[in-house]
């Protein structure tokens, strides 16, 4: 006799329950062949895409921005206190990169990042400040916002000086 | 029977397709047309010429920084060689300016459908395929728009990448995976190559053919209200039968499409061979010649609304993220938050004005974004200045503000309004340059008077036009 496949799976319990009744499906007796077959048919197409898009994700994730190599800029008699800030080329994972140095007087060298924190546009030193192109930020010299829309101080670059080098590392803030 | 009648019977018994070919032909369209309704096919149209030109373009380019024995990015140098030859100038030419065309074009759809209110019962699920369809293309915009690594490239992406990073908790991780490093590499020239060119065409390809296939299924609204009423019901799906004061699609629908198609590939011809793209000098990380970015005019209206936005992080985040998601959130689900079942423009006063209100403020925005451009410093230092000379200056980087319209109470276009100053009185003190509120506020040292420095948002005055206010005010700020 043939077996009718098309016929409803037994369901248990409370009809108008739809978690126990899932639950009711795990309990030994009502796994169906049907039910066997599509729960497997989705686990398996589950973990398959979950394989894939974890293979994806773990190939495009941007890499770690902590251990960026310490770079020569220049060397300490070139800034001075009361000197404008001068920008200095940096390495960018190959492409080019940079770096506002100033030698301010209570804070001693200070190297900020060269892209504006609103959008990252490039701002320059203009008059006494920094100024923004994009939308016109500006931030003093201590790389405080002194007209918005920038919500952030100026980032800071981890800045050494070792025998009479100065070297800028990654963004410290 | 003929060859030609055997062989589509042929492919009938195996695909079956008859029916569905006869409804897509001839079902009833009515017999006054718009040619407006077509403008979705102008799109297809457009789509075909981007995804030709596209490969062509593909077959010269690669996203490639090595740089070349001329020192240039592989990726730039590829577009100046294609560009120093006439008709590769042509076909990039053509893409370049396939992209406005797409984006016009699809805007245009969207408010003929909006308007005749085709979005309703029972279209709703084509107007949201649509909407997918617009971020789709402007997606295709984004990205296409780094490839040839120009300084416009370049900051335009800079910028667009670090708008995501204000996403609440996974802003700076999306940026990171956008762009594959800190800043813009070639890892992130190599990504926004393959979404460009592999990711979005087959999403807009599948997104096409559910929106086509869709306008078939239901057909269009027009025809819904010329039909005789319970045509549908009893209509017998692969039979023609065209009732009463309709045509057939065939071939009176498609005639308007081809010469749809037809003006909108003039126009693109035509465009694209007068207007030849410029591509600007190569992008240079470090902006040496302070070069101003702006982009371009399809997302002008986010960059001056940019402008508008207090300095505080969490209007940031508004401004950027949440307004633009809901934005395109409020425009996915507008089917099913317009209840109104009319589709006569005179009984939809609310969604219509909305819609006037959204064209006024986008056209706007982009208007003034357009025209906030810094002319480039050319000036030399004048010396004996006269209003003459201070006059071309206030032309050159105040005109929007202060000449068209008087903020702040001032108006630079003459001289006599130019001394009177504005609601902070006098801006200029003859003579004396350090006291006079225009020369503090252009040498962005008028911050203890709460004036922002000026050109507000835009670049500096270059010092040799600052110096020539300079000199002019201290000479007496003579006529
Ligand atoms: S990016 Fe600097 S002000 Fe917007």
């Amino acid at each position: 006799m043939a077996k009718d496949h098309s016929a409803a799976p037994p369901s248990g319990g409370d009809e108008k329950n739809p978690l126990a009744d899932w639950l009711e499906g795990w309990t030994p007796q009502e796994v169906t062949r049907r039910k066997f077959m599509s729960v497997s048919m989705w686990t398996i197409g589950g973990l398959i895409a979950l394989a894939y898009g974890g293979l994806g994700l773990k190939f495009l994730w941007p890499p770690s921005q902590s251990n960026v190599p310490l770079e020569e800029v220049g060397t300490s008699d070139e800034f001075k206190i009361g000197d404008p800030p001068v920008l200095k080329v940096t390495d960018n994972q190959g492409s080019e990169g940079g770096a506002w140095i100033v030698r301010l007087e209570n804070e001693g060298l200070v190297a900020y990042d060269m892209h504006c924190t609103h959008l990252e546009c490039p701002f320059t030193w203009v008059g006494n400040q920094f100024a923004c192109p994009c939308h016109g930020s500006t931030f003093d010299i201590h790389g405080q916002v002194t007209h918005p829309p920038a919500p952030r101080p100026l980032r800071r670059r981890l800045v050494v000086e070792k025998d009479g080098k100065v070297l800028v590392g990654g963004i410290i803030s | 029977m003929s060859a030609s009648k055997r062989l589509l019977q042929w492919l009938d018994e195996r695909l079956s397709i008859k029916d569905d070919m006869t409804e897509a032909l001839y079902h009833p369209v009515p017999r006054r047309e718009s040619y407006l309704d077509y403008l979705g096919f102008a799109a297809v149209f457009v789509f075909i010429s981007q995804f030709v030109t596209g490969i062509l373009l593909a077959t010269v380019y690669a996203p490639s920084l090595a740089l070349t024995s001329d020192g240039l990015p592989y990726a730039y140098h590829a577009m100046k060689v294609l560009m120093s030859e006439p008709w590769g100038y042509f076909i990039r030419s053509l893409h370049f300016w396939g992209a406005s065309f797409m984006v016009v074009v699809v805007f245009l759809h969207m408010l003929r459908v909006f308007y005749i209110g085709a979005y309703k019962k029972p279209r709703e699920l084509n107007w949201m395929l649509g909407v997918l369809l617009l971020v789709t293309v402007l997606a295709f915009a984004f990205t296409g728009y780094l490839l040839p690594w120009d300084q416009e490239a370049y900051w335009a992406t800079m910028v667009g990448t670090a708008m995501v990073g204000y996403a609440p908790l996974v802003g700076d991780w999306l940026t990171g995976i956008l762009r594959g490093s800190e800043f813009l590499t070639q890892a992130t020239i190599s990504r926004f190559f393959s979404i460009h060119v592999l990711v979005l065409p087959i999403t807009l390809v599948l997104l096409m053919a559910a929106h086509i296939g869709l306008v078939f299924r239901v057909g269009v609204t027009e025809a819904d209200r010329a039909l005789p009423p319970g045509w549908r019901k009893k209509h017998v799906r692969g039979t023609v039968d065209i009732p009463k004061g309709m045509v057939p699609f065939y071939p009176y629908g498609t005639f308007g499409m081809v010469m749809t198609v037809l003006v909108t590939m003039l126009a693109l011809l035509a465009v694209a061979y007068f207007f030849l793209p410029e591509i600007q000098a190569p992008a240079d990380p470090l902006n040496r010649d302070h070069y101003e970015p702006k982009p371009p005019w399809y997302f002008m209206f986010l960059y001056q609304f940019l402008k508008f936005v207090p300095g505080y992080y969490w209007a940031q985040v508004v401004a950027i993220v949440v307004i633009p998601t809901v934005a395109v959130l409020l425009l996915f689900l507008v089917p099913l938050l317009d209840k109104n079942p009319s589709h006569e423009p005179r009984r939809r006063p609310v969604a219509l004005s909305a819609m006037a209100s959204m064209v006024v403020l986008l056209v706007g925005l982009t208007y003034m974004g357009q025209k906030s451009t810094v002319i480039p410093p050319t000036e030399e230092v004048v010396t004996q200045a006269k209003w003459s000379d201070v006059s071309k200056i206030f032309q050159a980087y105040c005109a929007s503000c202060h000449i068209s319209t008087t903020s702040g109470g001032l108006s630079l276009a003459s001289y006599e309004s130019t001394m009177k100053g504005g609601q902070n009185g006098a801006v200029i003190v003859p003579g004396k340059p350090e006291e006079s509120l225009l020369w503090l506020v252009i040498n962005g040292e008028a911050n203890q008077y709460n004036v922002p420095p000026m050109p507000l948002g835009g670049q500096p005055i270059p010092a040799t036009a600052r110096q020539t206010i300079e000199n002019w005010i201290k000479d007496g700020a003579s006529k």
